[in-house]
């Protein structure tokens, strides 16, 4: 028993204290510097209680980049998800190919945020005008194209990664379970609601979670695709705080935000974890 | 099982969440390292580093000699191979320093990285800051520099910038000028003579008379890719605020910056100036029935694509512009002129006048790798060599009066330097605004594309700047 308790922490060790060190000591710092007034660079934070939370609560810009953002997360996670899981179930239907077409999709994945911004903004500010469709010109100049180019960037990036996870949960359906449905006389779209989906519900579980933090923090693609404009229209929460630590220069206030940002999405999280664990199934 | 599996969750929460706040970073330097030279000595070689005006001979010491490294964190891209050139000849003549060059610049803001340099405890010896505002955010890092050896040599005005309570906090980069470029040949197609250009009026009526030129195809053989007389950058918000904000701040502060940052309040009575300004270039380019398509112009569209492919007859920018538009033509390089930034109801032939940026050297920097640093700008902008550099390859016009018959190699810059001359420059004044850029560029030039795309007023872009400003000085 004291061996093994020994072991245990020897290899709990290294997650530890990487995790007290980029995780524990940030977040109780960066609360620390929110009771402070900050510009970053002068050496002494001076504290000021909770006035900066006052501050941001009073910021209107804030709380729009707040709905912004949680618009944006509702629609991304729903779409990624339903386009991952239908590109997982293609790629594991058996077909010449399904293997190359599983490389196909995951491959913008590994292309960094930020290329991607630049390499979208190109298709959208230099090849939807050229087509010379009325519909396709004077993209990410509006709220409205701002959000839809994102949206377009997130879910082409995200739809890949998420198919693999849900490829995994499919292929752990036993056949037998499939095999009996349809020996009932289930058809094809009841398999798949009463079947497979709930046995999937655990893969869901995860890419639902993946996907609301994912969106909820997004930076890169925000930052290099429409970088707030026009006129922060297009400004996201992550954006909206290194615009106050970094344009501001209120780490404070920034630090607030930050507060209130985690606070917010920890909640959501959670509740989503809970309702997803409920729905999960096993064989 | 539930618990942990729990616990897991949470700290998996926590783990994503957080993973954000983890910026900046970097290893911190070691601030104490080699800080060990003897005070005299370095004061010594100091003197001698400073005052040989030559500084060719490899004979004067840095640093007594001891090994240095300094880090130059710079923002202008258009020097940065210039400069590598010049650091190369300068660690010949003094095999000791090491010179490290790090650029950073177009879109991304070289601020944000010192900031982050900053908060890391891993500021650059070298760095670029300028007016009383950065000056102010900076202060815990500027060096003073009021006894270098360049100071009495300097253009009148050039130091004033980063002069703060007497004290001289920067070494001037160039100056620069900016207004409306325009390409006078075109101009001179249609019959325009850009030379006589003196007024607002001269100016649109110039405009009207190049766009029908275009209009009627009376310009086809000559410039048949010529479209608009004008492009508004609508994209880029820096050039309709830190640069577009000047022609409303600098009649309303008499074209003083410290006036602007001491400041509680702005007016923008001369809002009407910068509306007709912006309308007058919208009106004569591709977005004239819809202003949202200048917001997919930025500065390389406008510079690279649409002025240097002879698409555009006329842009707002400066004479920075112009290495980039011969890498594409250099006869429309070497077309390009200024007309003048009319500003309605003020002086309406006159450009803008800006010290680009300072040399700010590392307070916090050991001793001997602050006197190598000093030696190194001092060598770059006095000894022959250097002015040489200075002028022919970064390009840029002398700030200091011992540069003999040194002259900008550059027309466009010519041009500016014969405005300058005939006392047309206004002196810019955004550097005095609360946050600085932030508020000409997030602020204000946010809510100029807000007119852009439909969704502000005119009246609403001043109000609401007026409102932001109180609320800064506040």
């Amino acid at each position: 028993m004291k061996r093994s308790k020994l072991w245990f922490w020897v290899f709990l060790a290294p997650c530890l204290i990487s995790f007290i060190c980029i995780v524990l000591i940030p977040t109780i710092s960066g609360f620390y510097y929110s009771l402070t007034e900050w510009n970053g660079i002068s050496a002494a934070p001076k504290f000021v209680g909770f006035e900066k939370y006052i501050m941001v609560f009073k910021d209107s810009q804030y709380w729009y980049s707040f709905g912004f953002t949680a618009l944006f997360t509702l629609c991304s996670v729903i779409l990624i998800n339903l386009v991952g899981f239908s590109l997982a179930l293609l790629v594991t239907k058996k077909f010449k190919g399904a293997n190359f077409m599983r490389g196909v999709f995951f491959m913008p994945n590994l292309v960094g945020g930020l290329l991607l911004g630049y390499t979208w903004k190109f298709i959208f500010t230099k090849i939807f005008p050229a087509t010379s469709i009325p519909f396709l010109e004077n993209w990410l100049t509006d709220k409205e194209t701002g959000f839809i180019g994102l949206l377009i960037v997130m879910v082409w990036q995200m739809s890949g990664y998420m198919m693999i996870i849900y490829i995994a949960g499919l292929q752990n359906i036993p056949d037998s379970v499939l095999e009996a449905a349809s020996l009932d006389g289930a058809n094809g779209f009841n398999r798949l609601i009463r079947i497979t989906v709930p046995m999937v519900a655990q893969s869901f579980t995860i890419g639902l979670f993946l996907m609301l933090s994912n969106s909820f923090k997004l930076f890169d693609q925000n930052m290099s695709l429409t970088g707030g404009n026009p006129n922060h229209a297009t400004e996201m929460l992550a954006l909206n705080i290194y615009n106050s630590a970094f344009g501001s220069n209120d780490m404070g206030a920034a630090q607030a935000k930050a507060v209130i940002f985690f606070v917010a999405i920890a909640i959501v999280s959670i509740i989503q974890l809970r309702v997803t664990k409920k729905a999960e199934v096993e064989a | 099982m539930k618990k942990t599996k729990k616990l897991t969750a949470l700290l998996l929460v926590m783990a994503m969440v957080l993973s954000l706040g983890a910026c900046g970073g970097g290893d911190k330097k070691d601030n104490q390292g080699s800080g060990n030279g003897d005070a005299a000595q370095n004061k010594d070689a100091e003197n001698s580093g400073g005052t040989s005006e030559d500084g060719g001979e490899a004979t004067d010491k840095v640093a007594n000699g001891e090994d240095v490294k300094v880090e130059i964190l710079q923002y202008k891209v258009e020097i940065e191979e210039a400069l590598e050139g010049a650091i190369e000849k300068y660690q010949k003549l003094y095999p000791n320093v090491t010179i490290k060059l790090e650029t950073i610049g177009g879109n991304d803001s070289v601020d944000t990285m010192y900031k982050a340099r900053a908060a890391s405890g891993n500021m650059p010896d070298i760095f670029n800051c300028a007016g009383p505002v950065s000056c102010a955010l900076y202060e815990p890092y500027l060096e003073d520099l009021s006894d270098q050896p360049w100071v009495q040599y300097a253009n009148s005005g050039m130091l004033d910038l980063n002069t703060i309570d007497g004290k001289i906090y920067g070494m001037p980069v160039t100056t620069e000028g900016m207004g409306l470029i325009v390409n006078k040949e075109m101009f001179a197609a249609a019959g325009v003579d850009v030379a006589t250009l003196d007024s607002f009026d001269k100016i649109e009526e110039a405009f009207n008379t190049l766009q029908t030129a275009i209009d009627n195809g009376d310009l086809k053989d000559t410039y048949p890719d010529l479209e608009n007389v004008a492009s508004v950058q609508g994209g880029a918000s820096w050039v309709l605020g830190n640069h577009g904000i000047n022609i409303c701040l600098s009649p309303e502060f008499e074209e003083d910056v410290f006036a602007c940052s001491k400041a509680e309040k702005v007016e923008f009575n001369y809002a009407d100036a910068y509306q007709a300004y912006t309308e007058l270039q919208l009106k004569y380019s591709a977005a004239k029935d819809d202003y949202k398509q200048a917001l997919s112009v930025d500065y390389n569209t406008a510079v690279q694509e649409l002025l240097a492919t002879g698409k555009v007859a006329c842009i707002q920018q400066g004479n920075w512009i112009y290495g980039d538009v011969k890498a594409i033509d250099q006869t429309i390089a070497d077309s390009l002129v200024y007309i003048p930034a009319p500003i309605k109801g003020y002086k309406e032939d006159c450009i803008f006048s800006i010290v680009s940026n300072y040399w700010c050297v590392n307070k916090q920097s050991d001793d001997n790798v602050k006197e190598a640093a000093k030696h190194f700008l001092n060598w770059l902008y006095q000894s022959e060599e250097g002015k040489e550099i200075v002028v022919n390859k970064f390009g840029f016009t002398p700030v200091f009066n011992n540069y003999g018959d040194l002259k900008p190699s550059d027309p466009l810059t010519q041009n500016m330097v014969e405005y300058f001359e005939k006392g047309k420059g206004i002196p810019v004044v955004f550097q005095g605004c609360p946050d600085g850029e932030d508020y000409t560029m997030n602020v204000f030039g946010a809510k100029v594309q807000g007119v852009l795309s439909g969704s502000l007023t005119w009246d609403q872009v001043f109000e609401e700047s007026k409102a932001e400003w109180e609320q800064r000085k506040g």
